[in-house]
């Protein structure tokens, strides 16, 4: 039943299959590519290409075909949402959980954490801590991970404080179950869906702060491609090349859209106040 | 509601003490500043960079650094750059002024334009032209921001030609009367502003939708309309000034990102805002700039949500922070 709410709504529909076509473009880069993302090719008729039938989204100043470092691009940029999302899920589900089932002064502490980290400049503090330790993918992954579960936590605990003295959870807690058991196996399940539709919208966010990292160079570097830094080259071509700054934002647009897409298309299906 | 104010105040306290902490324990974990700043230059020797180290107290455990940061930004002072050695606090209220006026012209643009799409939004809601509304805006809040701002430069400022792409005052300006400087200020100020307001554009509008919906549902509205009233009167003499409320609170979606984004939009378009000087200074392993910008960050965000709540308080009697 709730599959078929999720299937009739056009809009999930739509984002989850650019969802997916990027994740196959990503995972079938090799076979893609119809030139090597890395290969050089410094003659003049190759450099500053625009798009042609050879070089489907032009070349870059270095002579590298666009559409093979852009299908390449896309495993670094997927890869890094999901994992930072990844991380923030870990602790936001359990910083979450923590609070709202155990309460008092547990609650208050991780509350008053929630607080203050919102205020924290966050993409400052990324940005400084990606500078000082030195730009690297997996950097990049933890630092998005560890500054962006404070949503997560606060749906979480509003969940827990919802069930936790709900009848089922009374009757677990008699037959003699574990404070972890009850939390994750009995009231964890029931915030399912409003985790999901965090998560999806938490994926367009990183992949956002990802691509804004790598242009400023302090991302994913050079020669790995990435959509963020191809950008980032193509700048200095701004006024010719437009093909270098173009391509990679409508590949970043449609992927963070799509993502914010089925996020919001899930809240709608999953949300019974909303059904007539 | 007093205690109220000084409460949100104090969460400055840890977030200063968080700031300064990671700051310090980050550079320390990527090396020695002097030797970045001096690097192999033969030139330099050992005992100046020992000199360097001393006159900032690079040399003093992390602890001891810790505490004496501290102890000095009681009196609001933020130490020295290590880059050209002025106060920091100096630094940042120079280049203060230009981001305020950056991102306060933004949220007037932003609230602007966002309200009247959330209020007609809402009026014709489920219509062709909601639905058209809401992927635009979707649109415009899964954009990168810095690939709008290029975009901008690219077609506005090299295409076209019509808007400078780069600086706030540029030195001839001096030579102008005051009604032409300004508006070559304003000039300039069309496409950061342009590009920092998109992103928060959908937020607010929805917000706005969303509200006058809830609204246009209470019976007080029914009973506007039973009467006979004009459909207008009904919508912005009865309905508007409710839904238009809680749109008071959402500076604290605005804020952030405002903040955040103004790191990138002023490296950009050459804006000599904070948001430069701490991205230059980040660049530049400048230790107590770096820590500077990020408390100043963190304060005028907080200033932002507090004034918010106690406007919402002031505007709607309903509402009581005393618990």
């Amino acid at each position: 039943m709730m599959l078929k709410d999720v299937l009739a709504n056009k809009q999930i529909v739509f984002g989850a299959l650019v969802i997916i076509f990027m994740f196959c473009a990503a995972i079938l880069a090799p076979l893609l590519a119809r030139c090597d993302p890395y290969q050089l090719n410094l003659s003049a008729d190759e450099r500053l290409q625009p798009p042609s039938r050879e070089h489907w989204f032009g070349t870059d100043d270095l002579g590298r075909d666009l559409f093979s470092r852009m299908v390449y691009g896309a495993r670094i940029s997927l890869s890094v949402g999901f994992i930072a999302v990844a991380i923030a899920l870990v602790i936001g589900i359990t910083l979450g959980a923590l609070a709202g089932y155990h309460g008092r002064w547990v609650d208050n502490l991780i509350m008053r954490l929630v607080e203050i980290m919102m205020c924290f400049p966050r993409f400052y503090l990324i940005l400084m801590i990606i500078a000082f330790l030195g730009p690297s993918i997996v950097y990049i992954m933890v630092v998005i991970g560890v500054t962006s579960w404070t949503g997560l936590t606060r749906l979480v605990r509003a969940q827990f404080l919802s069930l936790r003295e709900r009848e089922f959870v009374i009757a677990a807690k008699a037959l003699g179950a574990s404070d972890f058991r009850i939390a994750f196996r009995h009231i964890l399940p029931n915030a399912f869906a409003s985790v999901l539709v965090s998560i999806t919208l938490s994926l367009g966010g990183a992949i956002l702060i990802e691509s804004s990292l790598s242009f400023l160079g302090l991302g994913v570097q050079i020669p790995t491609p990435s959509w963020g830094n191809i950008m980032s080259a193509g700048r200095f071509y701004i006024d010719s090349a437009w093909w270098l700054t173009l391509f990679p934002g409508i590949a970043i647009l449609i992927t963070v859209l799509s993502f914010y897409l089925v996020g919001d298309g899930l809240r709608a299906a999953l949300d019974p106040r909303l059904k007539r | 509601m007093l205690s109220y104010i000084i409460r949100r105040f104090l969460l400055i306290i840890p977030m200063l003490i968080g700031i300064s902490l990671i700051t310090l324990a980050i550079m320390h974990l990527s090396g020695d500043p002097a030797s970045i700043k001096y690097g192999l230059n033969p030139e330099i020797a050992e005992s100046a960079r020992q000199q360097f180290r001393e006159h900032y107290n690079l040399d003093k455990p992390i602890l001891t650094q810790f505490l004496m940061w501290l102890r000095r930004i009681v009196f609001l002072d933020f130490g020295n750059s290590l880059i050209d050695d002025r106060p920091v606090i100096e630094k940042i209220g120079e280049r203060l002024p230009a981001t305020l006026l950056l991102g306060g012209i933004s949220i007037l643009v932003i609230y602007i334009i966002a309200i009247p799409i959330g209020i007609s939004s809402a009026v014709k809601a489920n219509t062709p032209y909601d639905r058209i509304m809401t992927v635009a805006l979707f649109i415009g809040y899964s954009t990168p921001t810095f690939w709008f701002a290029l975009l901008l430069i690219m077609f506005f400022g090299i295409h076209l030609g019509w808007f400078p792409i780069s600086g706030m005052r540029p030195w001839y300006v001096e030579y102008y009367p005051f009604f032409a400087s300004f508006k070559d200020l304003a000039w300039r100020l069309v496409l950061p502003v342009a590009a920092t307001s998109l992103v928060s554009l959908a937020g607010i509008s929805r917000y706005m939708r969303s509200s006058m919906l809830e609204v246009l549902r209470q019976d007080y509205i029914r009973t506007a309309r039973a009467k006979g009233l004009k459909e207008s009167r009904v919508l912005y003499k009865h309905a508007l000034k409710n839904a238009l409320l809680p749109i008071i609170t959402i500076a604290s979606m605005i804020l952030p990102s405002l903040i955040g984004g103004s790191f990138i939009i002023e490296t950009i378009f050459g804006w000599p805002g904070m948001g430069r000087l701490g991205f230059e200074a980040i660049m530049n392993y400048d230790l107590y700039t770096v820590m500077g910008v990020g408390v100043i960050s963190a304060f005028l965000t907080l200033l932002g949500l507090v004034l918010a709540d106690i406007m919402y308080a002031i505007v709607d009697p309903r509402i009581r922070y005393d618990a």
